[in-house]
């Protein structure tokens, strides 16, 4: 589902993000993506979803290169990725089924599917009896839980969760990585978390890529940090 | 395959992106209104410079059109001298008509300018007694060379007199030129800085939708999905501001033309009749006001939807 073969990543500014990195997620894989700040997570994703363009080598995102798509089709292999974000980014004037439905709207769903789908995915994460609340009426988790909705309602190939339980406390952080990992058995999603969250890491064992210095520090099926990297 | 399914799908949505454009109109009340404002002012500018433009290059015509010189000759000249001065005329080049006038038709348009005295006081000198000679009326092409030319009648054997409307001609033609010039420079800076106020009003909508956006991008909204509310918003932020404009020129013009029946101080500067002209330009005020607010638009979101 994902390929990254020697890609590199210089900024403007002269960062050196990644560092010719290579990285392959089967479909239908849950994986998390740790490492210390700075060492490249956050280029790695936006990468994936093509908000920044590798300097050299190839990132393969179901099965195009994502650097070679033009400007003009971003907007549709979008649609195949899923974000969800530390801060939810939910829009304040709507409600939880407007910010889900907003999703599909903008896509130019038909409006008959977007009242089904919208119920379905709501459903999905446990919120059915809160869609008509405002985002500031909701809990964090809960909130949390909204723009998963709204990620997953397009049915995506790829969910990208970045720091998803960043502003959660433990009990909460749980039940974030639960319906993540609900939405990658039930409808066969390749999910990529990247959490700082080492007790989430441990809790919920999944493939572990640690990133540090660019490229990929250490690869694992074990869960949690590999400690040996450490030493 | 992606453009057509873009287009249809922009088309599909217009109505909803024409509320998406009015509530931020409405949201950014006072940003928005201040730009309507300045649009007002600049078209309001621009309908008066236009309007006088417009009638001066009227009025630059016509006066073009009239400028003749008036060449009397001697009253003894013969009329095969006459025939070499309206042949000499000719070859000064420039020239665009000579029209002979006998010394006959000159008395009679003594007699008609004077009215109704004209007859008592000229009418005993037709005939043999006429003082008056025979004259050519010469149309030139350029009012720059109105003097020159008259000069180089004057050196003509058997010319009596020249008479044109001077230097004062010349010199309105010329002040009228450099009214329509200076108009012309004014307008165009007036327009940039209406450009430059909408795409800034667009900047703080686009500014407040910021969250919106950034969501429409993640999940796959196409550029123009998310374009076009805003230059929507730009057009109508135009379209208001040319509103006032618009009805001061259709009301205050033909109000204006009416009081002056049609003319400026003198026959001889006819202002255009009002209609259709105050509906055309109305028009054209309405389309810069658009344009405008939409190449505001369409500039300041460009830079928000790179990839």
């Amino acid at each position: 589902m994902i390929k990254l073969q020697g890609v590199t990543k210089k900024y403007k500014t002269g960062v050196h993000a990644l560092n010719k990195m290579d990285l392959s997620i089967e479909p239908g894989e849950f994986v998390y993506i740790i490492g210390p700040t700075g060492a490249g997570k956050s280029t790695f994703i936006k990468l994936l979803y093509r908000e920044e363009k590798a300097t050299s080598g190839n990132v393969i995102v179901d099965g195009v290169d994502v650097s070679s798509i033009k400007n003009r089709h971003v907007p549709y292999f979008r649609r195949k990725i899923g974000v969800v974000f530390q801060n939810y980014r939910l829009l304040p004037r709507r409600t939880v089924f407007e910010n889900v439905a907003f999703a599909l709207e903008v896509i130019d769903t038909p409006k008959t599917q977007i009242r089904t789908r919208v119920k379905e995915t709501l459903r999905l994460v446990g919120l059915e009896d809160k869609a008509n609340a405002y985002p500031h009426q909701l809990s964090g988790g809960q909130q949390q839980r909204v723009a998963i909705a709204r990620a997953i309602v397009n049915s995506p190939k790829v969910l990208i969760a970045d720091e998803p339980t960043g502003n959660l406390d433990p009990s909460t952080s749980r039940e974030i990585i639960e319906i993540l990992m609900k939405i990658n058995k039930e409808h066969k999603t390749t999910v990529i978390v990247v959490t700082h969250d080492i007790t989430i890491v441990e809790e919920y064992k999944q493939r572990t890529i640690t990133i540090a210095d660019g490229c990929v520090s250490s690869d694992t099926m074990a869960g949690g940090y590999d400690y040996s990297e450490r030493n | 395959m992606i453009i057509v399914k873009e287009i249809s799908s922009c088309i599909r949505n217009l109505p909803k992106h024409l509320i998406t454009a009015i509530q931020s109109i409405w949201r950014n009340g006072v940003m928005s209104a201040s730009s309507i404002f300045a649009v007002t002012i600049t078209l309001l500018l621009i309908g008066l410079i236009g309007v006088v433009a417009i009638n001066v290059q009227d009025m630059t015509t016509s006066v073009e059109e009239s400028l003749t010189i008036y060449v009397q000759l001697e009253s003894d000249a013969s009329a095969e001298d006459v025939q070499q001065v309206g042949e000499e005329i000719n070859k000064i080049g420039q020239i665009k008509s000579v029209v002979y006038s006998s010394k006959e038709s000159e008395l009679d348009k003594l007699i008609d300018a004077y009215g109704e005295d004209g007859q008592s006081l000229f009418g005993t000198y037709k005939g043999e007694e006429n003082p008056l000679g025979d004259a050519y009326v010469v149309e030139v092409e350029d009012a720059q060379n109105l003097s020159q030319i008259a000069k180089q009648i004057m050196n003509i054997d058997h010319v009596n007199k020249t008479n044109y409307g001077g230097e004062s001609t010349a010199e309105l033609v010329k002040t009228l030129e450099n009214v329509r010039n200076g108009g012309a420079i004014f307008i165009v800076a007036l327009g940039i800085i209406a450009l430059m106020l909408i795409s800034n009003t667009i900047k703080v909508a686009i500014t407040a939708r910021q969250t919106e956006i950034s969501i429409m991008r993640m999940v796959g909204a196409s550029n123009w999905y998310i374009r076009i509310p805003f230059m929507i918003e730009g057009i109508l932020i135009g379209l208001f501001g040319a509103v006032v404009p618009c009805l001061i020129l259709m009301f205050g013009y033909t109000a204006m033309y009416n009081q002056m029946n049609g003319v400026f101080f003198s026959s001889l500067l006819s202002l255009r009749p009002a209609s259709p002209f105050v509906y055309q330009f109305s028009l054209i005020l309405a389309g810069l006001g658009s344009g405008v607010g939409l190449v505001g638009s369409y500039f300041s979101i460009r830079k928000f939807l790179k990839f």
